[in-house]
């Protein structure tokens, strides 16, 4: 009895040895660029997406006198030009959070001393809705922008295959878009994205040229793709 | 509570009790230290953790009160638990507990991992006070317990009197909030072979009765839903994304009420069990009700003491000197020596507040206490974005004159209503009720403090009834925010103010009664 139990537990765990292997990432039979194009066209395809902005390293500045650093930017992207987030900023004085909703062309931001919202030209603050624009933002980055890339071993994140790229992108097409807070030098790249779905889950941009022992980075966390989000004006502008 | 065992000591000690009792009180004062700890440094490490102070600031308010809960609610178990382990074994696992909960709080890197290093902490410090004055019942014969259970009683005191400003000097020192966490480990472990050194001969024996468990589950329970709802009620003003006020949350107001239901039920089991948790029948006598109350209420007022100072000297500092990156630092270190100003003067009128109680009386030492208490906190209310640091230390040291008069004969009060074989019950309850105040000083503060900035930054009407120009918010935020910050804190030392006054109002029962036993005065 004692050796059959050993042999049904052998062979279980060959079984799911076996079936370890045979639910593993995908070996792609692309190439790397090609690989990166079609990560690209996925999120042109995607019509929302929840997002997780985190800079670290050499502070990035939300002012131009270097009073309020940007800590992270959380919320979420619509098509056509819809973006919804909270930025988190650091003074000397504490945390503070600043709402923000981007809709139709207007910007709606709060003021971080009464929380009162206020309308903002375009172009007065950094609007979310570039990283979905299709000639500057994430999707263009990664097709048009994202140099040599590579393919690294697949990886798991929270459960979940992932394909690796590694590469770069010259810092000069990504001041636009970052507000000039990247741009400084060649930006150092990281994609990953669901192996099976190919939608990219994570995006690291380092800049070399800020600060070499401490860059400054970007971490883009993406998830809840094509997932409605209620998205809609706070006050009437004038 | 402790229950020190009520006849004769059963230690065969190769060195002096007292000694020995030195010793474990070493313990006794590096986990009271971490009590306050925190209060001078707590902006810093909101700031450091990137905790927004407009969504998530009731939440870190529980570094403080979840400390102040655990250690309480630790207080009224583990002494028993020491009975059925052993002193020494006891000893053991709570300082490795606490060791545990400052490694865990020095590498949090979220504020839940700080909230839960602190707790866990809590849960091995609060254990060493009554597990302490359970030893006094091992170690000494019945008649010299008193002075050796005012003596744990007083290293605790001394411990969290000092906290902040030992806080404040490390962070002045060293800039490292983790700092503070990271000293307790060669503090600890210190402790830790003392206590196993001077205990080795020591040996337990169990206090007479039985432990009273579903009273004390009852009351930690109770305890627990209190601090929680009262928390929850601090989100009473805040809005959701697009600024609609979303009202209490749903649990808010069940768990205050299932407070108040587990505290009845607590107060009915207390009257049925035959070794209840806290002697009820001391409560029917009016001196050590309002002896009880007065020292709830004394925790509270010392909770808004001690973090509304902070709070002030930061804000003032943060907004004033927004470029100065070192202003954090600061600003703890002027926390630690204001704080120090009404800790260290209440603390050194302790002893003049025996004296008076002695040649006055228990209520009039009380009185006189509370008053000066009283007019401290109507002062502290007036504090402005102008006032100096020497004012501001006038009017701490005039608090704390007033508060450390109060201490001796509320002590006092409540021990010589308890019978001989209780007194022991009874020093934990001092310590125990200050700690409930405190803890509902620190949820309290919570709650109407986020409440009422939210409110004032956001409703220019409430502002302009508040006298703050509502203007500034556009033409000058740094003094609109310090205008509201002031307000705030202003009115919450009109809370301690009015605490005081009930205080005051308790005091008139503190009159002497005869003890128709001994024909004399029982307390005087």
């Amino acid at each position: 009895m004692h050796r059959i139990g050993l042999s049904l537990l052998a062979v279980c765990l060959l079984v799911a040895g076996c079936g370890g292997t045979a639910s593993g990432p995908p070996t792609p039979t692309i190439a790397p660029a090609d690989l990166s194009q079609r990560i690209a066209e996925v999120i042109r395809q995607s019509q929302s997406l929840q997002f997780l902005l985190e800079f670290t390293g050499e502070p990035a500045y939300a002012d131009p006198a270097g009073l309020f650093r940007l800590i992270s930017i959380e919320g979420g992207l619509q098509r056509p030009d819809q973006a919804i987030a909270t930025l988190k900023v650091r003074s000397v004085a504490g945390v503070a959070d600043v709402r923000l909703i981007s809709l139709d062309g207007q910007l709606y931001v709060t003021n971080p001393v009464t929380r009162q919202w206020t309308c903002v030209e375009q172009g007065a603050l950094f609007d979310p809705v570039v990283l979905f624009d299709s000639s500057q933002g994430i999707d263009y980055l990664i097709r048009d922008v994202f140099e040599n890339p590579t393919l690294m071993p697949p990886e798991e994140i929270d459960g979940v295959q992932q394909y690796h790229l590694k590469g770069q992108m010259q810092g000069s097409s990504l001041i636009d878009i970052t507000y000039g807070m990247l741009g400084l030098g060649l930006v150092e790249v990281d994609v990953w994205a669901n192996a099976e779905t190919l939608q990219p889950t994570r995006l690291v941009l380092v800049d070399t040229g800020t600060n070499a022992e401490d860059p400054t980075t970007w971490t883009m966390t993406f998830s809840d793709y094509d997932q409605p989000i209620d998205i809609r004006a706070p006050i009437t502008c004038e | 509570m402790a229950h020190p065992a009520s006849t004769q000591a059963t230690v065969q000690p190769r060195i002096n009790p007292w000694i020995t009792l030195s010793l474990v009180c070493i313990a006794v004062f590096v986990g009271s230290v971490d009590l306050t700890i925190v209060s001078a440094v707590l902006p810093r490490i909101v700031t450091d953790l990137n905790v927004s102070i407009d969504s998530e600031l009731s939440y870190a308010s529980w570094i403080i009160s979840g400390y102040l809960l655990t250690y309480t609610i630790s207080m009224a178990f583990m002494g028993r638990f020491s009975d059925l382990i052993g002193r020494r074994m006891m000893y053991f696992v709570c300082l490795l507990i606490f060791l545990l909960g400052s490694a865990i709080a020095a590498i949090a890197w979220t504020l839940d991992l700080v909230i839960l290093g602190r707790v866990v902490q809590a849960l091995g410090a609060g254990a060493i006070v009554p597990i302490s004055m359970a030893l006094v019942g091992d170690l000494f014969a019945p008649e010299k317990r008193a002075p050796a259970l005012g003596f744990v009683g007083a290293i605790e005191t001394i411990g969290w009197m000092v906290g902040h400003l030992y806080g404040g000097v490390l962070m002045a020192l060293f800039d490292d909030w983790r700092l503070l966490f990271w000293i307790n480990i060669p503090a600890g472990l210190l402790a830790l072979g003392l206590t196993w050194w001077a205990l080795r001969d020591v040996q337990p024996r169990r206090a007479s009765g039985t432990f009273d468990w579903p009273g004390a589950l009852l009351l930690s329970a109770s305890l627990i839903a209190l601090n929680v709802g009262l928390s929850a009620g601090s989100e009473l003003g805040l809005t959701d994304f697009y600024g609609q006020v979303q009202g209490l949350p749903p649990y808010a107001l069940p768990l205050v009420l299932s407070s108040l239901l587990l505290f009845v039920a607590f107060i009915v089991v207390e009257q049925r069990v035959r070794d209840p948790l806290i002697d009820l029948a001391m409560f029917r006598q009016p001196m050590a009700a309002s002896a009880c109350l007065i020292n709830a209420l004394f925790g509270f007022v010392l909770a808004l003491a001690l973090t509304n100072v902070p709070l002030f000297v930061n804000a003032r500092l943060g907004l004033l000197n927004p470029t100065d990156m070192t202003i954090l630092r600061t600003a703890a270190w002027d926390s630690g020596w204001l704080l120090a100003a009404l800790t260290l003067t209440m603390g050194l009128l302790a002893v003049p507040g025996g004296w008076l109680t002695n040649r006055l009386g228990l209520r009039p030492t009380t009185m006189i206490g509370l008053v000066l208490t009283l007019v401290g906190f109507v002062l502290l209310s007036t504090w402005q974005s102008d006032t100096s640091y020497l004012m501001m230390s006038i009017q701490l040291m005039i608090t704390g004159i007033g508060m450390g008069l109060v201490i001796s004969p509320v002590a006092t009060a409540i021990l010589q209503s308890a019978d001989a074989e209780r007194r022991g019950s009874a020093s934990a309850l001092v310590i125990t009720l200050r700690l409930v105040g405190m803890t509902l000083g620190v949820s309290v503060l919570t709650l109407w403090g986020v409440y009422r900035q939210n409110m004032l930054r956001s409703n220019a009407d409430a502002a302009a009834q508040a006298g703050i120009d509502y203007a500034l918010a556009s033409s000058d935020p740094a003094q609109f925010l310090l205008a509201v910050a002031t307000t705030v804190i202003g009115e919450i030392f009109l809370a301690g103010a009015i605490a005081s006054l009930l205080a005051l109002v308790c005091a008139w029962w503190l009159r002497p009664v005869l003890d128709e036993t001994r024909g004399e005065h029982r307390a005087t």
